[in-house]
């Protein structure tokens, strides 16, 4: 019997590994072989284990992809008509009767409902490995790999009773691995440029918009020491609410993320330092969903940042984890929301974030969804007052880093994603990023206090949470926002000196030019005459 | 940011007629006194550290004429070819400069061992791939068997000089020291045309260090993305 199981392990080593993503097309990409010899099974999780994971609910696809059309679209009644969490979860989730129904199918299962959402996106759920097994039919074993990370992940395709799935589309989080990473953070750059005078800030900082009364949600896999924030409002002289902390599954961990999040937080406090920042931390394990979900739920945070992603491709996700994360994103901008989201760190080449030796155009997701503003990066040069001058599409050509952009393989290009440059030589139809650029080159990096020391920051993990942070104080000027993408666009065709149109650099494939591009989209912000602009378009509304 | 305050000088208190009383001649100096210390009062303020200049509303044009544009800062080092006309900047605490001419710069990268070479040629002389071609000639008399790098991690993906998209190649290659075959080196060479210029960018490392190489090209990396073409 334990010969029989551990052959049938072993043989399920490598579909298990065909899961995971180990084995790849032609093209250079990594052969499966020798990743997976990189992968050791360490054997079953134990039956009396907990597992928590989660059901992705099914909603109204149809009507819900039409309500996000005109939701974005000026000339529809519902523009701009936001729905709060329980109205969408109410028009576009499982019925109550449904959910109930399921609700009752899983406790009679011995699975209870741990946390659910009134956006009717997902429910949370823990149960011992043994259970989780028999409801689903799969076999929970544990990995690690040659870095050292571990998870569990399972063998054969989870399978819901037949009763069950008319409520459910996805099963998620049954698959641990790490999968979502920050863009690369490298400790080196050079004095930061004053951001608010470089990018036109300091007039509505002088007119007393800093940020009061808005709330931005940080996303993250890791998480911070509050003594991080003190030091850096001790260095830069920023006084501020002090960072609100809402753990998803427990949180995360001091880990190579922290920076990450310490990034985050210092550049929107750098920004709007009034503003009160809430970071949502989930475990490395997490989903992006996870976190949306969370935040959706809250109904506190209106903008928000995100700096976690992953190479556009199929086999990098989890099972079940796009479909998690695309149900919480539609959500999302259901209410308004806005995601901020760095665009990735490798240019054109996103993928080269997990397989260095492959060169095929790729991108980040969900930075690639239209439901996130992806936020490329750039290199900013000042005059010696301080002033802007010029920026450049952020490429280190010999190093192998750039700001991300390119085309999704997956997601449709949204109609309002549209002006000079958009339809291109390259456009085929998919969303293309990134929608806008900040300050991301390590020359152009930002203070940042990091385990107890100051650092500089540098990636579109700056230009994200920078961008987050300006469209606070454009918030707390021009009032209710909605999610901006759609109006960004607009606000360049009419307004276009709200954008720096960067005219000059790359992404190591694509170059800036006139107009909308592959490496800084319109632009980067002149926040003030930016806020003008949108309160222009919120009045004529 | 902070204004730095200027020496103050009182103005100069005009002479009082002798034909006036001590009473008037009193009332003077206290008016002329009042003066001074309120013009120094409000000098100070002006030019301290903490002011700030009275706010504008965000819609109205306020504060005079715009000034006119500062220049570009510049906090490192320039250097610019004095035959053709391209231009950098290196922070001298970061590079210390082995050579120059009137269109070639070579820098060293302090505490690492990289090696930056820039150079170029009138466009109608030669193209970018020739000004880089001869440059790798110039580094194949140097070193041994040098050849394409095979390591796919370390293709050069867009190569570009001064942001103008161009040619480039990664290398590998054998270091030629007095006593035989040296270190293994790795080199990467751009090179691109702008209007009435082509110009190089070479790298030569002995960093066998992926990552600590990496960081070194991020280094020469800032330097090429100061570089401006002749004209702008």
């Amino acid at each position: 019997m334990k010969a029989q199981r551990s052959s049938a392990l072993a043989a399920a080593m490598l579909s298990a590994a065909l899961l995971l993503g180990l084995a790849l097309g032609e093209g250079g990409i990594p052969s499966p072989a020798r990743h997976a010899r990189r992968v050791q099974m360490l054997g079953p999780v134990p039956p009396e284990a907990t597992v928590a994971f989660s059901l992705v609910l099914r909603n109204r696809e149809g009507a819900l992809r039409r309500f996000l059309d005109d939701l974005n679209d000026p000339g529809s009644p519902r523009y701009r008509h936001y729905l709060t969490a329980a109205q969408f979860g109410a028009r576009f989730g499982p019925s109550r009767a449904r959910l109930a129904g399921l609700r009752r199918l899983l406790a009679v299962r011995g699975v209870p409902v741990v946390r659910s959402y009134p956006q009717r996106t997902a429910l949370e759920l823990r149960a011992s490995a043994a259970t989780v097994e028999r409801l689903m039919g799969v076999r929970l074993v544990r990995f690690v790999d040659g870095t050292g990370a571990r998870w569990r992940a399972p063998i054969g395709t989870p399978r819901l009773p037949r009763r069950m799935r008319p409520a459910v589309e996805a099963v998620s989080g049954l698959d641990t691995r790490p999968v979502y990473r920050p863009a690369d953070v490298p400790r080196r750059g050079l004095a930061p440029p004053d951001l608010a005078r470089a990018y036109d800030i300091e007039p509505l900082h002088r007119a007393g918009f800093n940020g009061e009364g808005q709330t931005v949600a940080v996303l993250s896999f890791s998480t911070s020491d509050d003594r991080d924030v003190a030091l850096f409002d001790s260095v830069t002289h920023i006084t501020g609410p002090p960072v609100k902390r809402v753990l998803v599954r427990g949180g995360g961990a001091i880990d190579d993320g922290t920076i990450e999040v310490n990034l985050d937080i210092d550049t929107v406090r750098a920004v709007a330092p009034k503003a009160q920042i809430i970071d949502y931390e989930a475990p490395a394990s997490g989903e992006i969903g996870e976190l949306v979900d969370r935040m959706v739920a809250d109904r506190r945070a209106k903008i928000a940042s995100l700096s976690w992603g992953n190479c556009d491709f199929p086999t990098l996700f989890r099972p079940g984890g796009r479909e998690r994360t695309t149900r919480a994103l539609q959500s999302a901008v259901s209410q308004g929301i806005t995601i901020f989201e760095a665009s990735g760190d490798h240019g054109a080449y996103e993928c080269q974030s997990k397989w260095p030796n492959t060169a095929f155009p790729s991108v980040d997701y969900p930075s690639a969804s239209p439901l996130v503003v992806s936020v490329g990066g750039t290199l900013l040069s000042v005059r010696e007052n301080g002033d802007y001058l010029v920026e450049h599409g952020w490429e280190d050509v010999l190093a192998g880093y750039g700001g991300g952009g390119g085309r999704s393989p997956i997601e449709a290009r949204p109609s309002w994603q549209a002006g000079p440059g958009v339809l291109n030589a390259y456009s085929n139809g998919r969303r293309q990023i990134p929608d806008v650029a900040g300050p991301a080159d390590p020359y152009s990096g930002v203070v940042v206090a990091s385990k107890g020391k100051i650092t500089r920051g540098n990636g579109t993990s700056q230009a994200a949470p920078f961008w987050a942070g300006s469209m606070a104080l454009i918030r707390q000027f021009a009032g209710a926002l909605g999610y901006v993408n759609p109006l960004l666009y607009r606000i360049a065709l009419t307004n276009p000196a709200a954008f720096h149109d960067v005219t000059s650099g790359g992404n190591r494939l694509f170059r800036a030019g006139p107009g909308w591009d592959y490496a800084t989209g319109l632009g980067s912000p002149d926040v003030t005459r930016l806020a003008r602009a949108v309160r222009d378009s919120v009045r004529r509304r | 940011m902070s204004v730095a305050a200027r020496p103050y000088a009182p103005p100069p208190v005009p002479a009082l007629r002798p034909r006036l009383a001590n009473k008037q001649l009193l009332a003077l100096f206290g008016v002329a006194l009042a003066a001074v210390v309120g013009a120094a009062a409000l000098a100070i303020a002006l030019s301290g550290p903490g002011a700030r200049p009275a706010p504008c509303p965000l819609d109205d044009p306020c504060g005079g004429p715009p000034a006119p544009p500062a220049p570009p800062l510049i906090n490192q080092t320039p250097w610019r070819s004095a035959d053709l006309g391209y231009q950098l900047e290196y922070d001298p605490a970061q590079w210390s400069k082995l050579s120059e001419s009137g269109s070639t710069l070579q820098l060293k990268l302090v505490g690492d061992d990289l090696v930056l070479v820039i150079g170029g040629a009138p466009s109608a002389q030669a193209s970018a791939s020739s000004v880089a071609g001869s440059e790798l000639d110039a580094i194949r008399g140097r070193v041994l068997s040098l050849s394409p790098d095979p390591a796919a991690e370390n293709r050069i993906l867009g190569p570009t000089v001064g942001y103008e998209p161009g040619v480039g190649g990664a290398y590998v290659a054998t270091s030629n020291g007095n006593a035989g075959p040296g270190a293994p080196l790795w080199i990467a060479v751009m090179g691109a045309t702008r209007g009435a210029v082509s110009a190089y960018a070479a790298v030569v490392t002995s960093e066998s260090d992926s990552s600590a190489r990496q960081n070194a090209y991020l280094a020469a990396d800032e330097v090429l993305n100061t570089w401006t073409w002749p004209g702008g």
